[in-house]
């Protein structure tokens, strides 16, 4: 008991000093005519015991305030130079408004103290002023503290830390950004000993692993729970006509009339959508049938030149804007007060996610959250109606931290070494302290180290290579030029082969992929940034364009947007549609849908989450299986190509695969079994790892996972912004440095990282086992419907889609089909 | 076999060693898998951006490149002089990546494979990579700054801008062979891309080469109305019409 005490006393403040502090933060709320929250007062006085962990807290909750008067009102009353207070947010836009907020109390409890940011947008000026006077509190962004720790002087300002703040640690958890932060933890904990680290999140599944995750398997934490929740609505838009025989894209903008009567109710509209070609579109739409809505309508992706997106984000704040047409550019960040309706174009994907972008309307304690889903094709009415019932319940997607991403550890290694370099037993120790590297074996330890010295673990393969040099018991970078090229690496983690998009006059309007332009022609036009542009030339990684004067339909796509339905979804999803079957309409969406799903119960069944439905059809084209998981996109490709190949293994065939959110198609020459044993066997999740190898291409998937990789751990030069012919010596591609690597050093860890993210992240492997597992406990419904099901339809006209050039034949194609399936499915319904 | 100089538009037909050849200005030329161009009248063997030293500069620089690339490329190259029995070997440029130093490893290996050739007339028409080498170290090859020309043709690194630029030429000058560039392009529909693959490309007064050297990029293509792409394939080199 004694001894209890005495600990607390020497690790955290008396409690004369507690209530000293308490009295004044209470002081400052109630000149704003406020009270702190009790969540508020048990995180800062867990703070000020010296406690490190987590606060799980929504938008406008008041968690900044939380988690910033506790390290402020401490810090602040003895001086010390360097920087006291960092914090981390996941988005450089939000970094400028964060530092308001926080400079807000700041001015009135700690009038001396000067609050900034750093983010890759600070100008060099500021930055200089920072080297030689550290601010107190510095909000920032992962890459940007990585880029500080690379100064060796100013890695001695952070000496003085004694708060790191994570805002918004569920957006990094899982990515290696997120890797990176616990690595920049672990080091902020070396410089500075008595840190306290707190993470700011969302609602997760798994709140005591996300805390975990960013303190260390070591570090002990208190979990925080703000005790506000706020109200939510999730409800969609139902067509007044439903089509039995959907289709991506068909219904499309199809609902514009009912999205603009919601826009002309609304005071500030978001708009959502899940891809930036999507938000053009629609962006598009909008404009054209409101012309006078123009100057009030404005569209915000990723893509966008980022000072174009923060006058549209400040032109949200002052409520000049109806409407934003968005995508998860906007997910996150400080509040849009004026925002009071939020529509999500098409299916959900994922609760979390929907979660979210319902939180961007009603902000204040005590609000409803709103969130609208605008159905593109007839199934999305039942997504939304299983993440509005998913949400509920709170059945959230789990989101687990990454592990032993080497190529994150080696950037990481080779900024330390340029900011004055690290010993490496000691290192070595700091890195398993954090969860990501904690089953770091000393292999794969001494592979990274040898890497950033020697280039690989075959000494004689990489002559004349140099970029960490080991003198003296330290690693260090010496070569200035190595140096300068590292910190333009660091940060660039995402990014693919991108090109500028400007006009022949002059004004950046934002990036398109290059695999887009190559497409183009001079003269061509494409709708970007909500314009129609003509392609003038492309020269030096700068697409030149004026605006057009034909219109056109022809819009950029964007790789790494689409996002797949998440398996919590598909659940729901199934769940929705085992009380169908038992007759029961317990939500209005499944009321809507009801002349779709009859006809699916007629000619064949409805699958629930305890039957797996398998529909085998033949057709002129050949032998069609259809099988719904209901696994979402990723997972059903893995089911089918692992049937697939597993059949074919039994007796050699060809096959077509084609998948959706919903389930895949095999189509083939020859009959394949529609007994349940081999249904059953080919399903099965045993021997998994080997079959699926075998199954996919596996190195063309590593490969193309190898881009991301290469490019964090320094494989290949990130170019110069403004340099572009003078580091054109030094580029090679990241598929050209696999191809390079699997033939010359096979040996090399990084590729073995990519075939493992290949199985893991991109075939998320575990899921499929887990999905392979789930569908073994299922009936088996086979039916053969003889012809083409509402949810057979759908992916029968994608393939088509893909498969035809034509855009014009697809779509004749697919419609007269269409209306055939209708015409039979009215006659059986007079039947009945 | 005709070839209709207005058009553009040729004959080709294929060969037993997976070559397509074609004819030009009433010379037959072989476009060889090896990413190579075969003159059977001169006995003269033609390829395009062997770009030898990149991997040195690379990790001179800082980048992880293991060793290995240019010195398979070396032995390709030698199997086809041999294989071919050529007379002549030249390079259309961009010969080595930069300027290297003369202790770099390469260099040596470079005067090696020279000299395993030595009944071989080299010959490099120096490319922008090339620019510089001279003040460095020169490699033992007939080095020129200026085009070549031999029969109808003439033998340049860079052929004009083909990124939509005006033509260096007019229409009386010799058919230009060239590289520079890298051509590829992508196989596939645009919305199921296939792999993507070196080509040879065929223009109304000139031939692009694709690059020799494995360890390089590509461009993509933009072909105008006319040009030939000739796509090469691990075994055979296919023409394949337009296709951007």
């Amino acid at each position: 008991m004694a001894e209890a005490a005495r600990t607390a006393d020497a690790r955290g403040a008396s409690a004369a000093t507690t209530q000293a502090r308490l009295a004044r933060a209470r002081d400052w709320f109630a000149a704003r005519g406020r009270r702190p929250f009790d969540f508020q007062e048990d995180l800062w006085r867990a703070y000020w015991r010296g406690e490190s962990g987590l606060l799980n807290a929504g938008t406008g909750t008041g968690k900044t305030l939380a988690a910033w008067l506790g390290p402020l009102l401490e810090s602040s009353e003895q001086e010390r130079p360097g920087v006291r207070v960092l914090w981390v947010t996941p988005l450089r836009a939000l970094a400028r408004d964060l530092c308001a907020a926080l400079a807000e109390s700041a001015a009135a409890l700690a009038p001396h103290w000067r609050v900034e940011v750093r983010t890759g947008d600070t100008s060099s000026a500021l930055r200089a002023k920072q080297k030689k006077r550290p601010p107190q509190a510095l909000v920032t962004t992962p890459e940007s503290l990585s880029v500080l720790l690379s100064h060796a002087d100013f890695a001695a300002a952070l000496a003085a830390v004694d708060a790191l703040v994570v805002d918004e640690w569920h957006e990094f958890l899982g990515s290696k950004r997120g890797v990176l932060l616990e690595l920049l933890a672990a080091r902020l904990k070396t410089l500075s000993p008595g840190l306290r680290v707190w993470g700011i999140s969302a609602t997760l599944p798994d709140l005591d692993g996300a805390m975990r995750t960013l303190l260390g398997p070591a570090g002990r934490g208190r979990l925080v729970r703000s005790t506000l929740s706020k109200r939510l609505v999730v409800d969609a838009l139902i067509p007044a006509t439903m089509a039995r025989f959907p289709w991506a894209g068909h219904l499309g903008l199809a609902l514009l009339p009912e999205v603009l009567a919601r826009l002309e109710r609304a005071r500030t509209a978001l708009v959502f959508t899940n891809t930036r070609s999507q938000a053009e579109l629609w962006y598009q739409a909008i404009v054209t049938a409101r012309l006078d809505w123009l100057t009030s309508t404005a569209l915000h992706h990723g893509a966008i030149d980022t000072a174009v997106r923060a006058r549209v984000e400040q032109g949200l704040k002052d409520g000049r804007l109806r409407c934003v047409v968005c995508t998860s550019s906007l997910d996150l960040g400080v509040d849009f007060p004026p925002v009071d309706t939020v529509l999500q174009i098409g299916s959900p994907k994922g609760i979390a996610r929907l979660l979210q972008r319902a939180g961007r309307s009603g902000h204040r304690p005590g609000e409803t959250s709103r969130i609208t889903v605008v159905p593109t094709h007839a199934l999305e009415l039942l997504e939304a109606a299983a993440a509005r019932r998913a949400a509920e319940r709170g059945a959230l997607e789990p989101r687990p931290g990454l592990t032993l991403a080497l190529d994150v550890l080696a950037q990481h290694l080779v900024t330390l070494a340029t900011g004055g370099g690290f010993e490496a037993d000691a290192m070595l120790r700091e890195v398993r302290g954090t969860s990501a590297f904690a089953s770091l074996d000393d292999g794969e330890w001494r592979w990274t180290l040898d890497f950033i010295t020697r280039g690989g673990a075959a000494l004689a393969a990489y002559p004349r290579f140099r970029r960490v040099s080991e003198a003296d018991g330290l690693h260090r970078v010496t070569d200035a030029d190595i140096a300068r090229r590292h910190r333009l690496a660091i940060g660039t983690i995402t990014s693919n082969a991108s090109l500028a998009v400007r006009f022949v006059r002059g004004g950046d309007l934002g990036f398109v992929e290059e695999s887009f332009v190559a497409r183009l022609k001079p003269g061509d036009a494409f709708i970007f940034g909500g314009r129609t542009l003509e392609l003038v030339r492309v020269r030096d990684s700068v697409v030149y364009v004026r605006a057009a004067a034909k219109r056109t339909r022809f819009v950029p796509r964007w790789q790494g947007t689409r996002l797949p339905l998440s398996a919590a979804l598909g659940g729901e999803l199934l769940e929705l549609l085992g009380e169908y079957a038992a007759g029961r309409r317990s939500a209005p969406e499944l009321s809507a849908l009801a002349p779709l799903l009859e006809v699916q119960a007629a000619w064949s069944a409805v699958p629930t989450a305890a039957s797996l439905l398998i529909e085998a059809h033949q057709s002129r084209e050949g032998h069609h299986l259809f099988i719904y998981p209901f696994a979402g996109r990723i997972q059903n490709e893995g089911i089918a190509a692992l049937l697939a190949a597993r059949a074919a293994r039994e007796r050699p065939h060809t096959c077509s695969i084609t998948t959706n959110e919903y389930g895949f198609e095999i189509l083939s020459a020859e009959p394949l079994s529609t007994r349940e044993e081999d249904l059953r066997r080919w399903l099965s999740p045993e021997n998994l790892a080997a079959d699926l190898a075998a199954s996919v291409d596996l190195s063309d998937l590593s490969r193309r996972q190898f881009r991301d990789i290469a490019r964090i751990a320094g494989l290949v030069d990130p170019g110069m912004p403004g340099r572009g012919k003078s580091t054109r010596q030094l580029q090679a591609s990241s598929a050209l440095m696999y191809d390079v690597l699997a033939a010359h050093d096979a040996g090399n860890l990084l590729l073995s990282q990519s075939r493992r993210e290949v199985l893991e992240a991109q075939l998320e492997h575990r899921e499929l086992a887990a999905a392979l597992g789930r569908l073994r406990q299922r009936a088996f419904t086979i039916r053969t419907p003889g012809r083409l099901t509402p949810l057979s339809f759908p992916l029968w006209a994608d393939r088509l889609q893909t498969q035809t050039l034509s855009t014009e034949t697809w779509q004749t194609r697919i419609e007269r089909e269409a209306r055939r399936l209708e015409v039979l499915s009215d006659s059986a319904g007079r039947r009945r | 076999m005709t070839t209709d100089v207005g058009t553009g538009h040729t004959e080709e037909s294929a060969g037993g060693g997976g070559e397509t050849r074609i004819e030009v200005r009433g010379e037959e030329l072989w476009l060889l898998p090896a990413r190579a161009l075969w003159w059977p009248a001169r006995r003269m063997l033609v390829v395009a951006d062997t770009h030898f030293g990149k991997g040195s500069l690379l990790r001179d620089a800082g980048l992880a490149v293991p060793r290995g690339p240019e010195g398979e490329d070396r032995v390709r190259l030698t199997t086809l002089v041999r294989r071919y029995q050529a007379r002549a070997l030249v390079v259309l440029g961009d010969f080595l990546h930069g300027p290297l130093a003369p202790d770099d490893p390469e260099c040596a290996e470079i005067e090696a494979w020279r000299a395993s050739l030595a009944a071989v007339d080299v010959v490099v028409v120096a490319g922008n990579h090339d620019r510089g080498v001279r003040r460095r170290w020169l490699p033992p090859v007939e080095w020129r700054e200026a085009a070549l020309c031999e029969g109808p043709f003439q033998f340049v690194h860079d052929d004009a801008d083909p990124a939509g630029g005006e033509r260096l030429t007019d229409a009386a000058r010799p058919f230009t062979l060239s590289g520079h560039v890298h051509p590829v392009v992508w196989l596939g529909s645009p919305r199921r891309r296939g792999p993507r693959v070196p080509v040879f490309w065929r223009r109304r007064d000139g031939l692009v080469l694709p690059s020799f050297g494995r360890f390089t990029g590509g461009w993509t293509v933009r072909a105008a109305a006319g040009d030939m792409l000739y796509a090469v394939g691990p075994e055979r080199v296919v023409p394949i019409g337009r296709l951007t």
